[in-house]
């Protein structure tokens, strides 16, 4: 086993985003204790401005206008939007760890997309691990 | 049969995630990642805005739920900014499948804060995920490979 360090380093973000959604996934829940879904994604709408603000400010307030990624945008966030809030109905109604893992497994239709439209393509090894990686998410949620 | 009540909205929001994933791979060829964080979050709001209309614009304040709350905002965010780095300079399926392990520290949170019980059989998952994590990163990006 050889250790690529350009390989290596660029899991980082990968791995903070990993831990950071874990954080994400689960503190919902402690906030749907105390209110309705629709107030948490309000106060979490909130939470994303307050870190996009002083991005917009670094950028010296000067954005990018491009139309197809703009609309590309504008229509994921929207898509997220509702996926949280059904994902905040569900939290509301049952376990943690079993809905967490079950919503987890979007990457399945994430990748069907990426490989019918971007053409990505997995060698053995990592299609093993991708597996692996589904079959985790199907014990989780068991 | 019996169908739980959290099943449906789990399904509901693992179809739409898996097309809003998809989404910022597009929008990231032609937006640099902290461009795009800025106009997500722009949009969220816009749509966060539009869903409290059918609620009647009615906002709860609870004091530890909306700190709660925003932190989920903040550190989702900044998960944001990390996963679009990882699928602008890697590839989109080592990047979403690594980052579709979040359940594993999510189920550990729920077990030590929440007290909800381990089954033999999630514990099994939580191992399998750390070794399919660790396979993926022995394997390299596949990028190279592309």
């Amino acid at each position: 086993m050889t250790i690529n360090l350009k390989n290596d380093l660029r899991l980082l973000p990968s791995l903070a985003a990993l831990v950071l959604w874990g954080l994400w996934a689960f503190l919902p829940k402690l906030a749907l204790q105390t209110m309705p879904p629709q107030s948490v994604i309000f106060y979490e709408a909130v939470g994303n401005m307050l870190v996009a603000m002083p991005i917009f400010f670094y950028l010296k307030r000067r954005l990018i206008k491009n139309k197809k990624g703009i609309l590309l945008t504008a229509f994921s966030s929207g898509i997220s939007m509702v996926a949280i809030l059904a994902f905040y109905y569900a939290l509301r109604l049952g376990p943690v760890a079993t809905i967490v893992t079950v919503t987890a497994m979007y990457p399945i239709v994430g990748l069907t997309l990426a490989r019918i439209f971007l053409k990505e393509s997995m060698n053995s090894t990592q299609l093993f691990a991708v597996v692996m990686a589904m079959a985790a998410v199907g014990l989780l949620a068991g | 049969m019996t169908i739980v009540p959290w099943l449906l909205p789990s399904i509901l929001s693992l179809v739409l995630w898996g097309g809003s994933i998809f989404l910022p791979k597009l929008a990231v060829r032609t937006l640099p990642p902290l461009h795009l964080t800025v106009y997500s979050a722009v949009f969220f709001a816009l749509a966060s805005l539009i869903m409290l209309a059918f609620y009647g614009f009615q906002v709860d304040f609870d004091p530890r739920g909306a700190l709660l709350a925003i932190t989920v905002g903040i550190v989702g965010t900044i998960a944001q900014v990390m996963f679009i780095i990882a699928i602008r300079y890697g590839s989109m399926t080592y990047g979403t499948v690594v980052t579709s392990l979040y359940p594993v520290l999510a189920t550990l949170l729920a077990f030590f804060i929440l007290g909800e019980k381990l089954s033999g059989r999630q514990a099994a998952g939580i191992v399998l995920g750390i070794c399919s994590l660790i396979l993926i990163v022995v394997a390299g990006d596949d990028k190279s490979k592309e």
